[in-house]
């Protein structure tokens, strides 16, 4: 079974997984007040995520980087799953209309094909396939390239063997083989695509309230749920208040933030404490850390994140909130 | 438009090598050859063996590029300086920036990572934890004292730290 993460993956996993392990730390010391069993893991994450980095950036076809990635999602431990799901949360699709959409990832099969034969893709002595469908998400634990060749299945980034390396960009895969491809071969390749669901009539999909808004070029617009209200925090109650968002821009550009906050709406006038938090990731060439605010708005008795856009660029920020209240 | 010089020099992936790229835009007709210096913190002049001048000739022969190999055997802070002569030869432009060539530690941490992954109790030992983690922020500091605080002689100090570090395990791994 081949690999279902590339090195800028295990990369990325590593980055997330570093801030998330620093949380867990904090929280333990302050909510507990016991030390974390392991102080230095977060350290240490952000210590082999910084080499194995700097090895990628100086040659991303390096053969030792399929080994040394897998080991650094191997040291990232249960902090790496929680750092997929931050990281996948930039592709969930909501459409603000009556039908409220979301999306699955499949396999999608690319059509088979014969090295050499008439209309084939591929021919003698070639080692590149590209494969392009708008709908072609990153390789992840939902859904991964894998290619069989004339009935057995290709490993990723072997050196032993013959074996191919997926490369993703929005809309694309392009996959390069070890070896070069032979007439006569037959190739079936699977890749993940994003299907969009469609729920009609009165089904409502099994989903998180979510809070959105769209900002072109330099808009200031409020994230607000279907129903156009901000996240309501009940009057009378405290707890811990976590944020989860994520944005996407028409430049292809990503973030991924999180942050968890002391609420308190004893009085009416609501209060915010910052736990810890701020964004995790991004790859927006200018960064978006002063463009997302997180205010409490006591007169429509909740808690608002309010957004502004970039020159040059659609900018769509979708948030996640979860509100427990304490039991006193 | 005159020439507005410029250039990058870039440390390649076999560690010894560093490619310098003239990115001058505009022209200048009266241009007839290039130098580069390497610089070290001390102010002697870094060359590649068989070199007998303080400078790397970079004739507008070789276009935009030029490697040169053999030039790094461990991490360097250096300042490098590219000339614009005329046929006389004298200077008309120069442009000066600091460079921090730090991949030498940084592949040698590589490694270690390497040797982890058969031995994974070794990053839990707290003699090689430590070690590690003293060479990885001895070359970040380099690094930073570079980019961040143009301070050549620092940066080296840093390098040369997280050098002796990585380059003794007996003593600290």
């Amino acid at each position: 079974m081949p690999y279902p993460r590339t090195p800028a993956q295990n990369i990325q996993i590593g980055q997330v997984s570093m801030y998330l392990s620093l949380v867990d730390v904090a929280k333990k010391k302050a909510l507990e007040g016991i030390p974390y069993y392991d102080q230095q893991l977060p350290v240490l994450i952000a210590l082999e995520t910084d080499v194995v980095n700097w090895q990628y950036e100086m040659d991303s076809t390096d053969s030792t980087l399929r080994e040394t990635s897998d080991y650094l999602y191997a040291l990232c431990g249960r902090y790496a799953l929680d750092a997929q799901n931050v990281i996948n949360a930039g592709g969930v699709v909501v459409t603000p209309v009556e039908d409220v959409s979301n999306y699955l990832i499949k396999q999608r099969a690319y059509p088979q094909f014969i090295v050499g034969a008439v209309d084939s893709p591929m021919v003698d002595g070639d080692t590149v396939l590209e494969i392009v469908d708008e709908l072609a998400v990153l390789e992840s634990r939902d859904g991964e390239v894998e290619i069989h060749v004339d009935g057995g299945e290709l490993g990723q980034m072997l050196l032993d063997r013959s074996s191919y390396t997926p490369v993703y960009e929005t809309g694309k895969y392009t996959i390069t083989f070890r070896d070069p491809v032979r007439d006569g071969m037959l190739i079936m390749v699977d890749y993940p695509v994003r299907m969009p669901l469609v729920f009609t009539g009165s089904i409502a999909p099994p989903t998180d309230d979510q809070y959105i808004a769209v900002l072109v070029d330099f808009e200031i617009r409020t994230l607000l749920n279907t129903a156009g209200n901000i996240f309501t925090i009940p009057a009378g109650t405290q707890g811990i208040l976590r944020i989860n968002l994520a944005g996407t821009s028409t430049l292809d550009e990503r973030l991924a933030a999180v942050w968890e906050y002391y609420v308190n709406n004893i009085g009416g006038t609501i209060t915010l404490s910052l736990s810890t938090g701020g964004i995790i990731y991004q790859t927006f060439a200018s960064p978006m850390d002063g463009n997302i605010a997180i205010n409490a708005n006591n007169t429509l008795q909740g808690v608002e994140i309010v957004g502004t856009g970039q020159i040059g660029s659609t900018i769509t920020l979708t948030a996640t909130f979860n509100y427990a209240p304490f039991g006193i | 438009m005159p020439l507005v010089p410029d250039f990058t020099a870039e440390q390649l992936s076999n560690l010894s090598s560093v490619l310098v790229t003239d990115t001058s835009t505009g022209s200048d007709v009266t241009i007839a050859s290039r130098r580069i210096f390497f610089q070290k913190w001390n102010g002697a002049y870094l060359v590649p063996d068989g070199v007998l001048t303080d400078y790397i000739p970079f004739p507008l022969a070789s276009g935009s590029e030029i490697q040169i190999d053999d030039l790094l055997d461990r991490s360097y802070a250096l300042s490098v300086t590219v000339q614009w002569l005329n046929s006389v030869p004298a200077v008309v432009y120069s442009k000066t920036l600091l460079y921090g060539y730090s991949a030498h530690i940084k592949y040698g941490l590589y490694q270690l990572t390497q040797y982890q992954i058969s031995n994974n109790n070794l990053l839990k030992m707290r003699n090689y934890q430590s070690a590690k983690l003293a060479t990885w922020d001895a070359v970040l500091s380099g690094d930073n004292a570079v980019t961040e605080g143009t301070d050549i002689t620092n940066a080296q100090r840093c390098y040369d730290t997280a050098t002796y570090l990585i380059s003794h395990p007996e003593l600290f791994y």
